[in-house]
């Protein structure tokens, strides 16, 4: 029986948003020799930010320059978008949902063990600049009148 | 009264744009990488992003730097670029305490859930040159982000996510409402429609994310001074990262396509009793990149406005949203330098016309003695 994808692997493919060109590159590289084909795009376009005020009032906030991809892998789609002109990176996260959605298994592991460790690595950076900002926080106290 | 053109000048129009590219690079100094920029002149991109209304690090630093430091003229070349484009969606609203916080104080309370967070700020540094932080080999600049995190490292995590500073006053009952559109109306997009005035509130909100950092402060001070009557708090400021959501094309579902850093403001001003007893009012503000003062202004003009008297220039919504855009009033104010030789000329016939018919009453009055 097919398992469900535990919530770490479901957001596994979201450190592709996070990672180091050379690492998009090298996860291209496990992909290159596979029947990925690109159906739509890339194409770099705008989407419209949504935001809400203090009372929940929507309204837009600017546009955000994104890149979006899809395509197939063995008759499974997968989609990508990702900030800025970034066709690799937009194809990269659309294949690796396509993979996901593959019943090629070493395949997916293969790519799973690749996001893995450089989710690990991006977890460390982001948690040494976290950290300098929690040092950041303050206790004020009032000064007692004399 | 229509315009008539001029042609010609090619040749010498050329030679401007070459002597403009000479200026910048006649220097002695390295070419200047659009990545240093990006990440070094962080502030500066953030405000032409916010001012362009085009979210793009990369693209923003090419701005700059082509337009030698100009803000009004790369926030000029990022709106021509976004016209380029085609738009591919909008973005499912993330409310704002989802946001990754790097930065977050509160005026009114010494004490906050969550904790009061200094975060990236020279707020409480001496103005004074600092000549030690001049151009270093990049190893020296490594080894200082290195001492810099080590130094950090055994601080205590922040929580993830914290609530809302007015949510504290509005759990009270001290908070009014504002306004909202009806839940089936969509936000107004003044990218795509005129500004109607009275503006609808989503539209007023996007003008003044989209405004220019110096005309929002100078109408926010003037209200500030004493042109107005607001006198603000600030409730909370945040800095940090707003996920980007989309709708996934194929599941339907929700996915994230990045983050966006943002700034938010919320004032806390004057209260009234016009609505079901005292309560305070709030004023919001939200804009790209890290940029306080405009978030700030941003806030202080969204209350002001709707004060609802127009007594002063700051409170007067056709007032404020038709003269805070950058490339709008830049553009303006840059066409009167083109050439205007026909209108001038018509000046000076009806002028010289009039003086004529003055010194002929002159010559006809006889002299009063």
């Amino acid at each position: 029986m097919k398992q469900a994808p535990s919530a770490a692997d479901r957001d596994l493919p979201d450190c592709i948003l996070h990672l180091p060109e050379p690492a998009v590159r090298k996860l291209l590289g496990l992909v290159a020799g596979e029947a990925v084909t690109v159906v739509r795009g890339p194409v770099t376009g705008l989407v419209m930010m949504s935001a809400m005020d203090s009372h929940e009032t929507a309204f837009y906030l600017g546009e955000v320059l994104v890149t979006e991809a899809e395509v197939d892998y063995g008759g499974c789609r997968g989609y990508g978008m990702v900030l800025g002109d970034d066709a690799d990176r937009a194809i990269a996260r659309a294949a690796v949902e396509a993979i996901g959605a593959s019943p090629n298994r070493a395949l997916r592991e293969r790519v799973n063990r690749l996001l893995a460790a450089e989710s690990r690595k991006i977890e460390a950076r982001r948690r040494r600049a976290a950290s300098l900002i929690a040092a950041t926080r303050v206790d004020f106290e009032t000064m007692k009148r004399t | 009264m229509g315009y008539v053109a001029v042609k010609g000048g090619i040749d010498a129009i050329e030679n401007a744009c070459r002597a403009f590219e000479f200026e910048r690079m006649k220097g002695s100094s390295a070419p200047l990488g659009a990545d240093q920029i990006r990440d070094q002149l962080f502030l500066l991109v953030d405000r032409v992003m916010s001012e362009g209304s085009l979210y793009a690090p990369d693209l923003a630093a090419l701005a700059v730097r082509q337009a030698a430091g100009d803000t009004l003229e790369a926030a000029f070349l990022l709106r021509a670029y976004r016209t380029t484009r085609p738009r591919l969606g909008y973005s499912i609203p993330q409310p704002s305490d989802r946001m990754r916080v790097v930065r977050r104080i509160s005026a009114a309370f010494k004490d906050v859930p969550g904790g009061q967070v200094l975060g990236p700020t020279n707020d409480y540094t001496l103005r004074l040159l600092n000549f030690e932080t001049a151009d270093g080999p990049r190893i020296r600049k490594m080894r200082l982000v290195d001492e810099i995190l080590r130094g950090a490292a055994s601080a205590e995590p922040l929580p993830e996510t914290f609530p809302r500073v007015i949510d504290i006053l509005r759990r009270e009952n001290l908070i009014v409402g504002t306004r909202r559109p009806a839940a089936a109306d969509a936000p107004f997009d003044v990218t795509k429609d005129s500004l109607p005035f009275p503006a609808p509130r989503s539209a007023a909100l996007q003008t003044l994310a989209r405004g220019e950092t110096g005309g929002l402060l100078l109408l926010a001070y003037s209200n500030m001074r004493g042109y107005g009557n607001i006198h603000p708090t600030i409730g909370e400021l945040r800095v940090g990262y707003l996920p980007l959501r989309v709708r996934h094309p194929l599941t339907g579902e929700a996915c994230t396509a990045g983050e966006v850093k943002v700034t938010e403001a919320e004032i806390l001003a004057k209260f009234t009793d016009q609505t079901d007893g005292p309560r305070f009012t709030v004023g919001y503000g939200l804009c790209f990149g890290h940029n306080e003062v405009k978030a700030i202004s941003m806030a202080i003009l969204d209350r002001s406005m709707q004060t609802g008297t127009n007594a002063s220039p700051s409170e007067d919504g056709e007032f404020v949203l038709s003269h805070v855009d950058g490339i709008e009033s830049m553009g303006f104010c840059n066409h009167w330098k083109l050439p205007h030789y026909v209108d001038f000329q018509s000046d000076l016939d009806r002028l010289r016309r009039a003086k004529e018919i003055y010194d002929a009453q002159r010559v006809d009055q006889p002299k009063q003695t």
